[in-house]
């Protein structure tokens, strides 16, 4: 079974348009040339569908990198191991 | 260099996110010059709401039909100074398609919030405030250019304040924003510039309170959330199929498991699943669905592994068929492959292999013409044939912009060239045959009602036509009212029915001493009846009884036109001057025409 983490990699792999392995916690929209604020919303949809979740706004304003990411998936019962 | 529809081959293109980077890898393919461009449209998007994301998914999705459009997409909420100021970006832009998404939202924020604090007065002025505040912008668009338009109509809300009394009002708010999009349908249901694009059933269809996430309307004004763009664009893509002429003509289909349940060879008539039981609903409901496609002038046609005997004794005979033996243009029921056969119906039916849909359920038959014939779209039938109807009613491939009395009687004319060909099975010479079918050709100068005929007839014929120009309507138009030229139509009738409109040329008669033959061009369906020499004749002498001297031909060579390489020489014209590719020839009206004497015509 793919891992959350595995899912979480290729969603923003796919959204991004960039390689899985370039992907770390500290991955940002200030590193990111294709991290703008639209595709900032795309993934926040992609995110939901996948992981069956719903981001408030604050949420969404709270994420400036990956870790963030995770961590607001965290808050919402996501498990990462 | 690959095609659009080979890049699109290559991708995956199931969620927004697949169309997005396919969109962004056609474009740069694109702009590396990489990309192998046979067919484009410029369509210009202006909208009230952020149409992010829907030009990527547009171009990825037109690649499938191997279109790849040049899109602008006006900052949102722009649209009025884009059609309103005529230096805008949008008119040196030159659109073919002008899609304008103006929604409730955007144009009535405090109606929608607050509904009821308009009196019923000022709801009724509401709505025919609207209507105009419409009707002037598109009037706009449409004295400026020719381009179409494809105006949404409103998505009518789902909530009232007063709920379940909404219908009790005297003139109530949702019935105000119905009243719109009535208004606006009929005041352009005779247009053929302007369509209104129903957006509100486009909402219903996807759910009204899935297509609006208010976090990404509060976020970036996003109303149609971007998961469902795909869906949007899938819609405007029946705008862009026709205007680009990927419109599929003909369903071929096959018999067993696909127009009924079982293998007729080995249960027979009665064995067969057609009719009112549960099994046998869903084959005659996609029956019906054909039909009703039929009749609007989709070519059916049968390409079936079975025995002739076995299959025409259902078609003739089951109580419950509700496509019979009429309703098929050409049919191959035989021990052939797939792939001959289509070959060999194509050819038939006189259409070229990217015209025809294939349905059949078997996957190794679908696969190996998939293979073998690209060219043809091939429906991947579910297992579960419950699903049938709704396979084909999600196809958007035979899409037309207005539906030509051609099309309507296309059907009745494919059944008469049927029975031509038997005749002519049975008669011994060409000329014995063509006596025994009573030609009349009936000739006409061009109205304006013939106008979208003809367009069609010079964007579609390819094999017999002498120079092959492209026109477009508005082209037509302008030709038509131009008293330099001319337009001269034939309508070929013989025993078995009206083949309708299907030839014409146009004539420049600027000069009084000799005319010039800039388009003359026949249908397919009519050619080898020499209802060419009859239109020439009328052109030679008609220009002889002008004094005039000279009668010109040109003939350009294009892939698919060596059928007429030799239709001047042939019909006594003198080549003057070109190549092989490009030639000019002369006809001296000083000589007679003769034409077969066989063919009765009338002139109009």
């Amino acid at each position: 079974m793919t891992s959350n983490n595995q899912k979480l990699m290729m969603l923003i792999s796919s959204v991004l348009n960039i390689d899985e392995n370039s992907i770390n916690n500290d991955t940002s929209p200030e590193n990111t040339e294709s991290w703008d604020s639209f595709n900032a919303l795309v993934m926040v949809s992609e995110l939901e569908s996948e992981f069956e979740v719903q981001f408030s706004i604050d949420e969404v304003y709270s994420v400036s990198n990956v870790e963030d990411i995770k961590n607001a998936l965290i808050r919402h019962g996501i498990i990462f191991n | 260099m690959d095609t659009p529809v080979e890049v699109f081959n290559q991708s995956s293109s199931e969620s927004f996110t697949d169309y997005l980077s396919l969109g962004k890898k056609l474009a740069i393919l694109n702009s590396q010059n990489k990309l192998q461009i046979d067919s484009s449209i410029k369509i210009a998007i202006l909208s009230s709401s952020s149409m992010n994301g829907v030009s990527d998914v547009l171009v990825a999705q037109c690649s499938s039909f191997n279109v790849f459009p040049e899109i602008y997409t006006a900052e949102y909420g722009q649209y009025a100074q884009e059609i309103l100021n005529s230096q805008s970006h949008l008119y040196s832009f030159n659109p073919d398609l002008i899609i304008v998404n103006i929604d409730f939202k955007a144009i009535a924020e405090s109606y929608e919030l607050l509904p009821y604090q308009k009196t019923t007065e000022e709801r009724k002025s509401w709505l025919s405030e609207t209507i105009i505040f419409f009707e002037s912008f598109i009037n706009e668009i449409t004295f400026k250019t020719s381009a179409k338009v494809l105006l949404h109509n409103l998505a009518v809300p789902i909530y009232s304040p007063i709920g379940i009394i909404e219908s009790k009002e005297t003139y109530g708010f949702l019935e105000s924003i119905e009243d719109v999009n009535r208004g606006l349908r009929d005041k352009y249901k005779l247009s053929n510039q302007v369509f209104i694009y129903d957006f509100n059933a486009f909402c219903s269809k996807i759910g009204k309170t899935n297509i609006l996430d208010y976090k990404m309307y509060y976020l970036a004004d996003i109303k149609v959330k971007t998961q469902f763009i795909p869906n949007l664009c899938s819609d405007y893509s029946k705008y862009i199929q026709p205007l680009t002429f990927k419109t599929k003509k003909c369903i071929v289909l096959d018999l067993d498991n696909t127009l009924w349940g079982g293998i007729v060879g080995e249960v027979g008539l009665e064995g067969v699943n057609l009719g009112p039981t549960p099994e046998g609903r869903s084959f005659l409901e996609f029956q019906k669905k054909l039909l009703a496609l039929h009749n609007r002038g989709i070519i059916l046609a049968i390409n079936s592994k079975n025995n002739e005997e076995d299959a025409m004794n259902v078609i003739k005979n089951h109580p419950y068929m509700a496509l019979r033996e009429d309703c098929f243009a050409a049919t191959r029921i035989n021990w052939e492959d797939k792939v001959s056969n289509l070959k060999s119906l194509a050819e038939e039916i006189n259409i070229g292999l990217d015209s025809i849909v294939f349905f059949d359920d078997d996957q190794m038959n679908r696969d190996m013409v998939k293979t073998l014939l690209p060219e043809v779209i091939v429906v991947d039938l579910p297992k579960d044939f419950s699903q049938y109807v709704s396979t084909l009613e999600d196809l958007s491939c035979f899409e037309t912009l207005s539906l030509s009395h051609e099309d309507v009687q296309r059907n009745e004319m494919y059944q008469a060239e049927k029975n031509r060909n038997n005749l002519l099975k049975n008669t011994t010479t060409l000329s014995d045959y063509l006596q025994t079918l009573n030609l009349i050709v009936y000739i006409e100068e061009v109205a304006t009602n013939m106008i979208p005929r003809i367009a069609q007839l010079t964007q579609k014929t390819n094999q017999f036509n002498l120079t092959t120009k492209r026109l477009t309507e508005e082209k037509i138009q302008k030709i038509v009212n131009d008293d330099n030229f001319r337009i001269i139509s034939i309508r070929v009738i013989d025993k078995f029915g009206d083949n309708g409109l299907t030839g014409l040329t146009i004539i420049n008669i600027k000069d009084s001493t000799s005319w010039q033959i800039e388009t003359f061009l026949l249908s397919c369906r009519v050619i080898g009846r020499k209802a060419e020499e009859v239109l020439l004749s009328y052109v030679i002498n008609d220009a002889k009884a002008n004094n005039v001297k000279f009668v010109f031909g040109y003939f350009f060579e294009s892939k698919k036109n060596s059928l007429v390489r030799d239709f001047y020489p042939n019909n006594g014209f003198k080549k003057i001057d070109g190549t092989e590719q490009r030639s000019t020839w002369r006809f001296d009206t000083k000589k007679t025409y003769l034409f077969p004497s066989y063919i009765k015509y009338k002139v109009l």
